[in-house]
């Protein structure tokens, strides 16, 4: 999946994340499919868009996400929150 | 009618005082602003008065404006959209500059106005921080990134709180290596969108005070249960939370104000007069928010928004 096409240089709205995780990442998730996201040309990413994203994508799959998802062309301050958001999303999971 | 005489000056630091010189208006129908004595007033406080008058033209009240012309400020407010977005229409002595560096002019965000939050925050980075908006290499762009990143939380509070629009300013001061954001709406305020959106902290929220101070705690927002959790919660209440921690860290300044209450820099203070609606007002000093990714990390782990080892996620990223 090449983000900047999917949703644009900056992910910015909770909204948009979610939307996205509904209809394009968790249908290819739950067919067994691993994504690969590739974040060339992106250049940032808030806390609202990762936590609606990648914190949701952790409650629901767990620790297993980790092997579910791979991602390549990462800026540091993308990598970032995108480390927060599955971090936020792991938290509260019991292991 | 009532007349309200504005003061000389307007800052960020002081606007709850600005505020307050709306006070008394109960009962009045009408009211003259009176910009006779204006000089300077910073973003924080154009963005403020006009989210102020819009409330009261809102409310019913009849707001009439005196003496604009011949302030001080008057260009400066003129520039920044001030007068067009009251309605007030006056001819331009002046050509309008490219802002690049400096500013951009005042934008109305939110219900029936723009609230394309990722495209307007990179076009207030590109404005604010030009020299920074063609790199790309991690490390060089903390300042532009933390504009964008702010912007953006700011407008979404907007948009999924307010029910209503606000205005957005900001602007950098070469004099203090300062920026300020604002945005002030004319919404229904931080505890009624606890109490509109059936939010199980809504009894928590009994005073305007008491909803900020709960707007402002990591993992609380008015719309992370319920119906807004169905198919995954797309707020996590962490914007405000995490937005504090890296103005007061750079060096800032950051204000909240809804409704009576008003904190300021870990202060709180009360109102003489209801703002109806939120404002959230911030600073930052450049040369600090350049190291925007170490800022926005610590306030993550103080917030305990992070689980201790990520190592677990280091095999995800090629």
């Amino acid at each position: 999946m090449r983000i900047k096409d999917e949703i644009g240089e900056f992910c910015a709205e909770g909204r948009i994340g979610l939307e996205f995780m509904n209809k394009r990442v968790i249908p290819l998730l739950d067919a067994q499919e691993n994504i690969i996201m590739d974040f060339d040309g992106v250049r940032s990413m808030n806390s609202s868009f990762a936590n609606a994203l990648f914190a949701n994508l952790a409650k629901i799959y767990g620790e297993k996400i980790v092997n579910r998802l791979v991602f390549k062309n990462i800026r540091d301050n993308v990598k970032s929150e995108i480390i927060g958001g599955l971090s936020f999303g792991l938290k509260d999971v019991p292991k | 009618m009532h007349r309200i005489k504005l003061p000389k000056y307007g800052y960020l630091y002081s606007c709850n005082e600005l505020l307050d010189k709306f006070d008394l208006l109960d009962g009045c129908n009408d009211i003259t602003v009176d910009f006779s004595d204006v000089e300077f007033y910073d973003m924080s406080s154009i963005v403020i008065l006009l989210a102020k008058l819009h409330i009261l033209v809102k409310k019913g009240l009849s707001v009439n404006i005196e003496n604009h012309e011949n302030s001080k400020a008057f260009k400066y407010m003129q520039r920044m959209n001030f007068f067009k977005i009251c309605g007030i229409n006056i001819s331009e002595s002046f050509s309008r500059h490219a802002p690049a560096g400096r500013f951009i002019d005042i934008t109305t965000i939110g219900k029936n106005h723009r609230i394309d939050t990722g495209k307007l925050s990179e076009e207030v980075a590109d404005c604010i921080a030009p020299d920074q908006k063609e790199l790309f290499e991690s490390g060089q762009t903390g300042f532009y990134d933390g504009i964008s990143y702010s912007v953006s939380e700011l407008i979404n509070n907007v948009i999924q709180h307010s029910n209503s629009y606000g205005f957005l300013g900001a602007q950098y001061y070469h004099n203090d290596d300062s920026t300020q954001i604002v945005v002030a709406d004319i919404g229904i305020g931080i505890k009624q969108s606890f109490i509109e959106s059936n939010s199980p902290h809504a009894s928590q929220a009994s005073t305007d005070p008491k909803a900020i101070e709960l707007a402002l705690k990591a993992e609380v927002s008015s719309k992370t249960h319920g119906i807004y959790a169905v198919g995954g919660a797309e707020n996590a209440g962490v914007g405000l939370t995490l937005l504090k921690d890296i103005a007061l860290n750079s060096g800032g300044i950051f204000l909240v104000i809804s409704g009576d209450g008003c904190f300021k820099n870990n202060n709180w203070i009360t109102l003489k007069n209801s703002y109806q609606g939120t404002l959230v007002a911030c600073s930052f000093k450049r040369s600090n928010l350049n190291k925007f990714d170490e800022l926005l990390e610590d306030a993550k782990v103080k917030n305990r928004l992070t689980i201790d080892d990520v190592s677990i996620f280091s095999a995800m990223f090629e």
